[in-house]
Order: structure tokens, then C-alpha cells, then sequence
């Protein structure tokens, strides 16, 4: 679990990357709630959902019950595996390893994001009515490419986040990695000696 | 007199587990702040000298046997805010090492000389007129000599690069195989997570064992917050000790000595001057940085490739390396599972599964250009700030890099190629390549950027008026304050820095030894 908490994938860098800019987080995403707001007459946060009571496992550290299910959903619609030779999605712990990728993060910016999630959940209800977690598959992944492909920067930019924390979630994951022939780590496995310091120059 | 010799394997470092007492006094007749390129040289070309050096280096000491293959896992054991060093407006990653060995430990080996024509300019706009290509060929071929840089063998070059080398041979177009600083490379493919078996001959395995053997002394875990100086002349520098694992400060450091080496790399070697309060009456410290932002464009193939196995980088095609013929080059460059899960976005769902299920079948091409040096690292509040957007005298040469890839791709015999935007983007064939790329709208957040090459923020020059350091390192307002980074570049340098960066600082070490 641990070695699985101190598992921050590269592509998990650059997903945060947008984040980082504190002021698109100040500005940029409440600009996009505030219009999601003045559209929908009123910004119905956290509309209780049936995925809400469903257990949430222990040992999360930064994700709460309502981004856990957040995930489970993009985790159910981003990774698909039916009909292919790739490992279930439902085999690998992918919300643990989100959670234990936010660890990389300035404690500032990980509250941030968070709060950025919520706002992606929520602002489905603008459109649709329904919090996103509620969405039936084909409106999910239209939602997601929404946000991925929006020409409003802020929200380009935290698509872009919580689509790559999921793909990371589930690719980071060795188990993951025989199905597509990647080796992963070698040298020990090999048996590859040390060549150790290069002697000192004659 | 006792024969000198290095350790054969890891390195004496004191660490902050190593201190039990709450302030440390040290003296020296050098103090060097980071223990990577720069800095190493440099430690150990002066203890060489016979001279008594102090590294200081902010990160930890990671030995390789600690070195896990796993990339997510090795980003935040060795990098720069565990990998998530980006530029203010977020759209480009910033990579560094941040340990014993700095961004030695974590690049991919390849190791160009500095390009004459970059020489040239540097003389001609920035009176640099000791830095001929003959004054540096011996410094040149010394690191290449200690570091055993050498042309890929056949061997040394994976599928990945082997194809793209046959579309290079199709068009008609300049490759080359890659010059890399490794001996009897393993093959594994995990040069950016640190090489476990020590093949790359990175500082960690050359300069800091033999600075050690000459009495150099390197401290871990230690970060300079302050450089000293009176009367216009360093005295030596104020440090912290951290405890890695939990971030509480262990003792205060002084260390007093008659020179300081500020090599931190082009990020930090400008903070620290701007907190000290130093060498910035140019008001340039910080300013002129530039970092080759590159892109991963990715081709999908009938054959497997998998493109990480065999050594990372094989060839480049320099055909457009020249500032007159498009200044960019391309590198094939091989990766593993989780990066290519983040170069590019093939669709969402059964689409990127899709992509992700031929990963056998991908291959790689880095794009690097020479861009302007336009952005600025400064200080906002008590954070560090990464002010860089990529020019818009850069799209030009951004958009002709990613266009050329695509086609060397097809040329290679890629079936489809994606393009590394933040939008859905796939050329599904050679006739709509043009279109797609030109369809690219460049801006905040359209790229997957990444840098690896932070340079150029404290820049040399024979004017003291318009740059930080004189032709040969020491910084023009505070005599015996040199700099060995990246920093020093008056302009990008298009190609991988680390043997420039090598060769400054030999040549550097040289000019403080005989002066």
C-alpha cells in the first residue's frame, strides 16, 4: 500500500499542471460555476444522489465519500475492458491510487482540486439535471468530452485533470501491465550486476 | 603520497539523519550549492586543485540500489516537487532532478556538444569571445572522455528509433544516431528513473566519488537560503537542514569560505540570488529563461515496436536543427505504460482503451526547439514562480516540429499518429496531416509540453549592464560568486544541455584554479 501511495505517475504531473495556476483556480473555475449558476438559476450543490449512500472503502486520505464515487463512475466509463484481453477496471484499486497521487500535491492546490471535482459533479446538474455520477454512460462520456474539449481554458483544463488522474489510476497499477506486454521494471529481475563508480580519471 | 581512489560503489554523504546537533559551523575554501552537473564538476575540478569543497545539495541522497524502475514511483523519490514543477499558467511541466546528482541521475544520457553556430552567437551578440570552439575542445573532450559518451551501436538503438530511422532514410532528411554518456548500457529503457545499475554515467557514479576522493565533502538534505557577501567580495552561505520524510528542519548551517559556486540549476540558482539580495544590478537575474518545451507525438504501427525496451533515445534527425532552416529537432524517443497513457488524447473510453491496448504497437518522437528566452523565475510571496508561455515567434517552429514528426512517422510506416494537444487530435493519414496541424490552435493549455531543460536565467555577457555573470561564470557585481548551471546560456542551445553544462563548468573551474 504504501509502495501504491508513493506511486505519482508522470502523466499525473502534467494532469495537475493546470491546477497549479492557483489564480485559474480563483478565478477561472468559479467564473465557469458562476455562469453554471446564473444559467441554472441557482447552483444546486451536492443534489443527493443514490450513489451517495453506496460504502466507500477505508483508507482514503484526501478523497471524501462524494469524490470516491466521482471516480468510481469515471473509472466505470473511461476504462472500459469488456471484450478486451485488459484487466477489469473493477480488479484495480483506482480511487485508492488517485487518492495516494494526491500526496504530490502543495496542500493548497490539493484543496483546490478537490473542490474542483465537486464542481465537475455538479454542474451536470445545469445541464442535465442530474449530478454527473447519475448520468447514464453514453451522457457521461459526452459530459467528459465536453469538459476535455471546451474552449473555456479552466474548464479544458480540470477535464483534462480528472480524466488523466483516472487513466493514471488504472495504469500505474502493475497489474495492469502484462496485458500489454510492458515489462515494467527489469534490472533485478534480470539480474543485471551494479557496475558500481567509474574509476577515478587517469 | 597515498594513491587516490574512488569508492567503488555509492558515496559518503551526510544526511539529515546523520545530524544530531542543531546548528552546524563549516569553513572551507569552497562552497558549491547543488550537486549536479555544474556543481559536481566543479567540486570536484577544484578538490582536484587541492582545494577544501563543500557540496551542499538540497535534495537527498538516493543510492542507486534504491532505484526502483517504476517511474510514478521514481518522479517523487527524485524529482523536483515530486514531478509537479509546472510554469504559472500550468500548461507546461518542468522537470528536474532535486537529489544527490541533480538531473544527472534522472535524463536520458544523450550528450551533444554545444552547436558551433550557438558558439558563434553567443561571441557575436553577447561578447563571449573566450567560448571559441577551439578553446572548448579540450574541455569538451575531457567530459567526454570521463563520462565515456560515445555513438549508439547498432545495439543501442531500439525499434522504436530503428524504424523512424528508415522514414529518416526514406525522405531523405539528416539523422544521426545519439551520442550518450553510458557505459555498457543495460538496455532497460528506465533512463528517466534512474539507472540501477549505476551504466549511466551520471554525477552520481563519476565526479561526486572522485571530488570525494579528493576530500570534497557533500551534505544532503541541505538547502541554501542565503548567500553571504561584504565588501563585494562572497564569504560563504547560510543553510537548512531538513529531514526529508517529515519536512521538519533538523539545524541551521553556516558554512564560511572564500568562494561560492552557485550551481542549482536555472531555478533555483536565480531565487537564491534574488533572496540574497545579489549580483542583480543588471536586473536580469531570473529573466531570459528558455527550456526547450518539447512534445511527445506518438505513431501507431502494424509491427511491434514497444518502445520501451532497448536504450530510450537511439537517433534524432537534425535536418531543422539550425535557427535558418526551422531551429528544431527530433529525438525518437521510447517510454513506458503510464507516460504514454499522458502524451496524447486518442478519444475517451473504448477509444483511448483502444490506444492503450496496441501500446506494443507505439513509437515516439520528442520534439525540441530553440525557443526565446521570455519567461522569468521570480519569487510570489513565499512561492516560486514559473512566469514562461512559449512565444508566438515560437509557434511557428512548435507547429513545424509536430508537423514534421508526423510526417517522419508516416514515412516510418505509422498507421495514425496523435497529436500531443490537450484536444482530441488523430491524423489517420498521411493527406490530412497538414491540415490537422495547422488546425492546432496554440495558446494556453492546447500543448502536452514538458520541459527538461530549464536554462538561460543568468545569463553571461561581457556587458555588466545587460547580463549576470562575466564570460567566465563569476557573476559581475560580487567577485568569487560563480555560477556552473544552465543559467548561465545567453540563448537556448536547441539540444540536450547537460554536456555544455559539463564543459562551462570544467572551463570554469579551470579560469578560478589558475586565477
Amino acid at each position: 500500500m504504501t509502495q501504491n501511495k508513493n506511486k505519482a505517475a508522470s502523466d499525473v504531473s502534467a494532469a495537475l499542471a493546470p491546477l497549479s495556476r492557483r489564480s485559474v483556480l480563483k478565478t477561472g473555475l468559479w467564473a465557469v460555476a458562476g455562469v453554471s449558476a446564473l444559467a441554472a438559476g441557482g447552483f444546486a450543490l451536492l443534489r443527493p444522489s443514490p450513489r451517495d449512500s453506496l460504502p466507500v472503502p477505508a483508507g482514503l486520505v484526501h478523497l471524501e465519500a462524494q469524490h470516491y464515487h466521482l471516480f468510481s463512475r469515471l473509472t466505470e466509463i473511461l476504462l472500459p475492458t469488456d471484450g478486451t484481453a485488459l484487466l477489469p477496471a473493477a480488479q484495480v484499486p483506482v480511487v485508492n491510487h488517485i487518492d495516494g497521487l494526491l500526496d504530490a500535491l502543495d496542500p493548497a492546490i490539493r484543496q483546490q482540486l478537490l473542490t474542483g471535482l465537486a464542481l465537475f459533479d455538479n454542474a451536470a446538474v445545469v445541464t442535465h439535471f442530474k449530478r454527473f455520477v447519475d448520468l447514464p454512460d453514453a451522457d457521461a462520456l459526452a459530459y467528459v468530452g465536453d469538459w476535455v474539449n471546451s474552449g473555456v481554458m479552466p474548464k479544458r483544463a480540470l477535464g483534462f485533470v480528472v480524466t488523466k488522474l483516472t487513466h493514471t489510476g488504472y495504469w500505474m497499477d502493475s497489474q495492469t501491465w502484462p496485458m500489454v506486454e510492458f515489462d515494467g521494471p527489469v534490472s533485478r529481475r534480470w539480474g543485471i550486476p551494479s557496475r558500481g563508480n567509474q574509476p577515478l580519471p587517469g | 603520497m597515498a594513491e587516490i581512489i574512488a569508492a567503488s560503489h555509492g558515496l559518503v554523504v551526510t544526511q539529515a539523519k546523520d545530524i544530531s546537533q542543531s546548528s552546524l559551523a563549516l569553513e572551507a575554501d569552497v562552497v558549491v550549492i547543488g550537486s549536479g552537473a555544474g556543481g559536481a564538476v566543479a567540486a570536484y575540478e577544484l578538490a582536484k586543485a587541492g582545494k577544501s569543497v563543500i557540496v551542499l545539495e538540497a535534495g537527498p541522497y538516493v543510492p542507486s540500489s534504491e532505484f526502483t524502475e517504476d517511474f510514478s514511483q521514481a518522479i517523487v523519490q527524485l524529482y523536483e516537487d515530486k514531478g509537479t514543477q509546472t510554469n504559472a499558467d500550468g500548461d507546461l511541466m518542468v522537470l528536474q532532478g532535486r537529489c544527490v546528482g541533480g538531473s544527472t541521475v534522472v535524463n536520458g544520457c544523450v550528450a551533444f556538444r554545444t552547436p558551433d553556430y550557438i558558439l558563434d552567437d553567443w561571441q557575436k551578440q553577447y561578447g563571449l569571445t573566450n567560448l571559441t570552439v577551439d578553446a572548448l575542445e579540450p574541455y569538451f573532450a575531457r567530459v567526454e572522455a570521463n563520462l565515456g559518451i560515445h555513438v549508439n551501436p547498432e545495439h543501442e538503438i531500439n525499434r522504436n528509433s530503428a524504424v523512424l530511422r528508415e522514414g529518416a532514410k526514406k525522405l531523405g532528411i539528416s539523422w544521426k544516431p545519439f551520442q550518450r554518456n553510458i557505459r555498457e548500457c543495460a538496455l532497460t529503457g528506465h533512463c528517466l528513473s534512474g539507472c540501477a545499475t549505476d551504466r549511466k554515467q551520471s554525477m552520481l557514479v563519476t565526479y561526486l566519488p572522485w571530488a570525494t576522493a579528493h576530500g570534497a565533502r557533500i551534505y544532503a538534505d541541505t538547502k541554501v537560503t542565503q548567500i553571504l557577501a561584504e565588501n563585494g567580495k562572497a564569504t560563504g552561505v547560510l543553510a537548512e537542514v531538513t529531514d526529508p520524510k517529515t519536512g521538519v528542519k533538523k539545524a541551521d548551517v553556516s558554512v564560511k569560505a572564500k568562494l561560492v559556486v552557485l550551481a542549482a540549476g536555472a531555478v533555483q540558482t536565480p531565487l537564491l540570488l534574488q533572496k540574497s539580495k545579489l549580483a542583480n544590478s543588471s536586473g536580469q537575474v531570473g529573466k531570459n529563461f528558455a527550456c526547450h518545451p518539447s512534445t511527445f507525438v506518438v505513431g501507431q504501427y502494424e509491427e511491434d515496436i514497444h518502445p520501451w525496451r532497448g536504450a530510450m533515445l537511439g537517433i534524432y534527425v537534425d535536418e531543422w536543427a539550425h535557427p535558418s532552416k526551422g531551429g528544431y529537432i527530433l529525438e525518437g524517443g521510447g517510454a513506458g505504460a503510464v507516460e504514454l497513457s499522458a502524451v496524447t488524447q486518442p478519444g475517451l473510453g473504448e477509444d483511448f482503451m483502444d490506444y492503450m491496448a496496441n501500446l506494443k504497437k507505439l513509437a515516439g518522437i520528442v520534439t525540441l526547439i530553440h525557443d526565446h528566452n521570455v519567461g522569468e523565475i521570480s519569487w510570489d510571496d513565499d512561492k516560486k514562480k514559473i512566469d514562461y508561455r512559449v512565444a508566438e515567434a515560437d509557434y511557428p517552429a512548435m507547429k513545424a516540429a509536430i508537423a514534421s514528426a508526423v510526417k517522419l512517422h508516416f514515412a516510418s510506416g505509422a498507421k495514425k499518429v496523435y497529436l500531443p494537444t490537450v484536444v482530441h487530435a488523430v491524423v489517420e493519414n498521411p493527406a490530412e496531416a497538414d491540415a490537422k496541424v495547422a488546425a492546432i490552435e496554440l495558446g494556453l493549455q492546447s500543448l502536452r509540453m514538458v520541459s527538461y531543460h530549464p536554462q538561460g536565467t543568468c545569463r553571461m555577457g561581457s556587458d555588466a549592464a545587460t547580463s549576470v555573470c562575466t564570460p567566465y561564470g563569476e557573476t559581475h557585481d560580487v567577485k568569487n560568486l560563480f555560477i556552473t548551471d544552465a543559467s548561465l546560456f545567453p540563448t537556448s542551445i536547441i539540444v540536450n544541455p547537460q554536456v555544455t553544462v559539463y564543459t562551462l563548468a570544467s572551463y570554469i573551474a579551470d579560469y578560478i584554479v589558475q586565477n
